[in-house]
């Protein structure tokens, strides 16, 4: 695939957490759905964007073993994606008998 | 064992090498000046047919858009503020709020009937094409003097206790 002379840009993310979830936000202004493309694959997670001569890139590791489920929303231009942590990750409330 | 705590993000918050660009957590080809920026990218262009305003703002809505053009003068003021969701912490921080008020003197007037505003995913494009100029207005030239005016009596006291007392403005009548 020829890059056919496309800007590439890197876009500003905003990463939060919670006890079940991560949440990632990536600004991506005049991507649309059809641009976006977000794969997680061999402990990566990529997200790719070609709008016109933009394009949006960034990779992020993920752990080993990494397998939940991720979904992800676009909206105004700011993509989040959310991630799972699998309950050995969670924090875990010890009941004192 | 330990178990190593789940972060997917650990490269890109708590590694210390984050700064010299792990090569998977920044795509390569981003030259420097494509990095993620402290303000939104805005561009101003005019021809001789339209003026266009380009902003990128991701993550505000119309309604937080003010935009008024008033004469010669276009005015637009946007801001952004992202939040942090209900319920999480920070563990990477980039996207930085952003304030953009500009009051820009356009080069020509504007047919404000056929400006067009559009919010595409957070990218803000503004036309503004060109008024046609008014027809030149002739001016056509009267023999004679410029007819007198007569002056009018704007106030009277109505009634006086005795002449001298009295204010009246006389009204002089000029054939």
């Amino acid at each position: 695939m020829t890059d056919q002379n496309i800007k590439w840009r890197v876009p500003a993310v905003d990463i939060f957490e919670s006890d079940d979830n991560f949440k990632l936000f990536a600004d991506l202004p005049r991507v649309h759905k059809s641009d976006l493309e977000i794969t997680v694959h061999k402990g990566k997670l990529k997200l790719r964007a070609v709008t016109g001569e933009v394009g949006f890139e960034r990779v992020f590791s993920l752990p080993e073993g990494f397998d939940g489920e991720v979904s992800a929303a676009l909206d105004a231009g700011v993509l989040t994606v959310t991630l799972p942590k699998p309950a050995a990750a969670r924090p875990q409330r010890v009941a004192i008998a | 064992m330990l178990i190593n705590r789940f972060d997917p993000f650990w490269g890109v918050a708590r590694s210390p090498f984050f700064r010299r660009a792990v090569p998977d957590q920044v795509a390569l080809r981003a030259g420097r000046e494509n990095r993620p920026r402290h303000a939104p990218r805005f561009g101003l262009t005019a021809d001789d047919r339209e003026v266009r305003l380009e902003l990128e703002a991701p993550g505000v809505s119309a309604d937080d858009i003010e935009l008024a053009v008033h004469g010669l003068q276009l005015s637009i003021v946007v801001s952004r503020e992202p939040q942090v969701p209900e319920g999480f912490s920070v563990v990477h921080h980039e996207r930085r709020s952003w304030r953009v008020e500009r009051s820009v003197e356009l080069p020509y007037r504007v047919n404000l009937e056929n400006v067009v505003a559009y919010l595409d995913e957070g990218y803000l494009t503004l036309t503004l094409p060109r008024a046609e100029d008014e027809e030149a207005v002739k001016i056509m030239v009267k023999r004679g003097a410029e007819p007198q005016r007569i002056p009018q009596v704007v106030d009277t006291v109505e009634e006086a206790e005795t002449d001298a007392d009295a204010s009246v403005v006389e009204v002089k009548e000029e054939v």
